[in-house]
């Protein structure tokens, strides 16, 4: 008979920047036709199978700058699996394609409360603006801090490929629909099949950002809303260079899953 | 440098960039100690003014470029391999030998752009705008070109294998020389296109109009003109072996000493056309219409004209050995008993109206 394999005993998701990256990887043990005789992780003719699935979330987080802060999200990322002990074939790696990301009930959008939302927002906009800068007009500033108000929350859609060139597993992640960043949840999806070729064997897995993956979507208190389109290009890159990738790397998250 | 300090020096350069004076990109991003050039591959530029700027073989790789602002701007040299240039504003820049391979340059607007031997291969550039730009011996291997607008654009020597031009506004392009081969060209307007020495080799082509095009020497080999309109073109010694040209429109093309041998041209339109001295040989006939056509001196061995329609049609001193006639119009009980005697085979009595010269 199979062991049961109780969450307790992996070790916890490294999430470094949960709003922005929560990934939370779990292994479902696969059972075999015949369960007579079965050691855990193998049978005298079968592999012990594990199905993964992935719980993954994206979002936006603020990060403090200073008197000001920044508000950034992903706009994709790479998913890497380290094996040890263990293998999964390229046709047991079925995340793959199109996929809607769906928002945490919390999350939902209400009709009935949306506009008093979008109100507050902008008036804490203001407020925090008004704080640290002298402003020549009030209508610039409301309609500045319109567009990535968090009230709006679209369903994203995600495109997913899996890297058959490197040695380990790799799926990339996508944003597809030209929206700012991606938001919204996979729960408990189907990542891949893993077979256990000995133990112990480990599952590593990591999800690496490159800059291109990050995008500021909202500052406060260091520049004007209304500050002009190029000024806003280098002052993105500085502050994904200089401030987020150092963060941001080696891995925005880290999950692990042990069996011995 | 510590956390802290790092910070504040942070801090104090954005608020420099902030206050500076310039709109330049190049200057703010020197002012935020970094460098146009070489510190924003994939980096989002989007939207940006960058009009006339001194880009010449910066890296800018995977950038995100989408409705930037590039008019004039040098990017000579440049490596913008899968840069996102969606919509982005390029005329009159200067991109020669740039390496744009698989950048997305949908609806882009480069008009009189310079796009010599630049590297195109597997870019999106459909709905674009190249009106008179110039992509001499540039690579657009794999290309996506449907519905761009491609007036007058200079295309010689370009290597255009597998290219999507499938409704393409090619009108009074240069593709001499080009090479074509298996690419698809299907409903694209081609008049006055000059594709002289061109190689479209099994190109698909089907429905394109190509009327007044200059195709002397063009090489068709096995390509699908199907239902196209070639016009009054000229296709002297073109070499359309084995091509597909059902339903094609060659009225008064001229086709002297072309190579049509084991060509389909069921149905095909040939009124008026000049196939003097061209090899037909195992040539598809059948239901063309050749009235008044020149077959002077034309290779005609092992040709099916059933049902061809041969009113004043030339056929003197042409090779008709094994030539296959039946319900023909225009084919006199004296023209039957010639061509019978030069080797043609009869395989019915078809009533003779009108008279062609033998």
């Amino acid at each position: 008979m199979l062991p049961s394999l109780p969450n307790a005993l992996q070790p916890e998701p490294e999430n470094n920047f949960p709003d922005c990256l929560y990934m939370k990887l779990e292994g479902i043990p696969i059972e075999p036709e015949s369960q007579e005789n079965l050691e855990f992780w193998k049978t005298s003719n079968q592999t012990q199978q594990i199905n993964l699935q992935l719980t993954i979330n994206f979002s936006e987080q603020w990060e403090s700058l200073g008197e000001g802060r920044i508000k950034f999200g992903l706009k994709g990322g790479e998913l890497r699996l380290k094996l040890e002990n263990s293998e999964i074939p390229y046709e047991s790696r079925t995340l793959a394609g199109y996929l809607g990301l769906s928002l945490p009930q919390h999350q939902q959008p209400s009709p009935t409360t949306k506009q008093p939302k979008s109100i507050g927002i902008r008036e804490r906009a203001k407020n925090l603006f008004f704080r640290r800068v002298k402003a020549d007009s009030e209508s610039n500033m409301v309609v500045e801090s319109k567009p990535n108000a968090t009230n709006q929350c679209p369903i994203s859609l995600c495109h997913v490929t899996t890297k058959i060139s490197e040695e380990y597993p790799a799926w990339v992640f996508e944003e597809e629909r030209d929206e700012l960043v991606l938001k919204g949840s996979l729960i408990k999806i189907n990542l891949a099949t893993l077979n256990i070729l000995a133990l112990p064997c480990k599952v590593e897995a990591t999800f690496e950002v490159s800059q291109r993956n990050v995008c500021l979507t909202d500052a406060e208190g260091l520049w004007l809303p209304d500050i002009s389109r190029n000024k806003k290009a280098v002052l993105d890159r500085l502050i994904i260079q200089r401030l987020l990738e150092p963060k941001l790397k080696p891995y925005l998250s880290r999950a692990e899953l042990q069996y011995e | 440098m510590s956390d802290d300090k790092s910070l504040e020096h942070l801090q104090v350069i954005i608020q420099q960039v902030v206050a500076a004076e310039t709109g330049n990109l190049k200057q703010l991003a020197a002012i935020a100690g970094l460098n146009l050039a070489e510190d924003f591959a994939e980096a989002n530029l989007s939207n940006t003014n960058l009009i006339q700027a001194e880009l010449i073989e910066a890296y800018l790789r995977g950038t995100n470029l989408r409705g930037a602002k590039l008019s004039d701007a040098n990017l000579r040299g440049a490596d913008l391999r899968g840069a996102d240039l969606r919509g982005a504003d390029l005329r009159g820049a200067d991109l020669r030998s740039a390496n744009l391979r698989g950048a997305n340059l949908r609806e882009a607007d480069l008009k009189n752009t310079r796009l010599e031997s630049a590297n195109l291969r597997d870019t999106d550039l459909s709905n674009a705008e190249l009106i008179e730009a110039d992509l001499r011996d540039s690579d657009l291997r794999g290309a996506n070109l449907s519905h761009s607008k491609l007036c007058g654009i200079d295309l010689s020597n370009a290597k255009l294998r597998g290219t999507n031009l499938g409704h393409a506004d090619l009108r009074d392009a240069n593709l001499r020389e080009a090479y074509l081969m298996r690419a698809y060209l299907g409903s694209a307007n081609l008049r006055g296109v000059d594709l002289g020495g061109a190689n479209l080799s099994e190109a698909d082509l089907s429905e394109v109009k190509l009327s007044r095009a200059k195709l002397m020497g063009i090489n068709l080999k096995g390509a699908d003109l199907s239902f196209a309109d070639l016009d009054g073109a000229n296709l002297i010694r073109a070499n359309l072996s084995g091509a597909h040209l059902c339903g094609t429109n060659l009225r008064g093309a001229d086709l002297i000493r072309s190579n049509l041998s084991n060509a389909e041209l069921k149905g095909t339109d040939l009124r008026s056309a000049d196939l003097s001295l061209a090899d037909l040989f195992s040539a598809n006939l059948e239901n063309a219409n050749l009235i008044r056509a020149n077959l002077n001196l034309a290779e005609l061995g092992c040709t099916n004209f059933s049902g061809a329609d041969l009113t004043d049609a030339d056929l003197r001193s042409a090779n008709v050995e094994n030539a296959r006639f039946i319900r023909n119009k225009g084919i006199s009980q004296e023209t039957r008993l010639v061509l019978l005697r030069r080797g043609a085979i009869f395989e019915d009595s078809s009533e003779e109206r009108f008279e062609i010269l033998i």
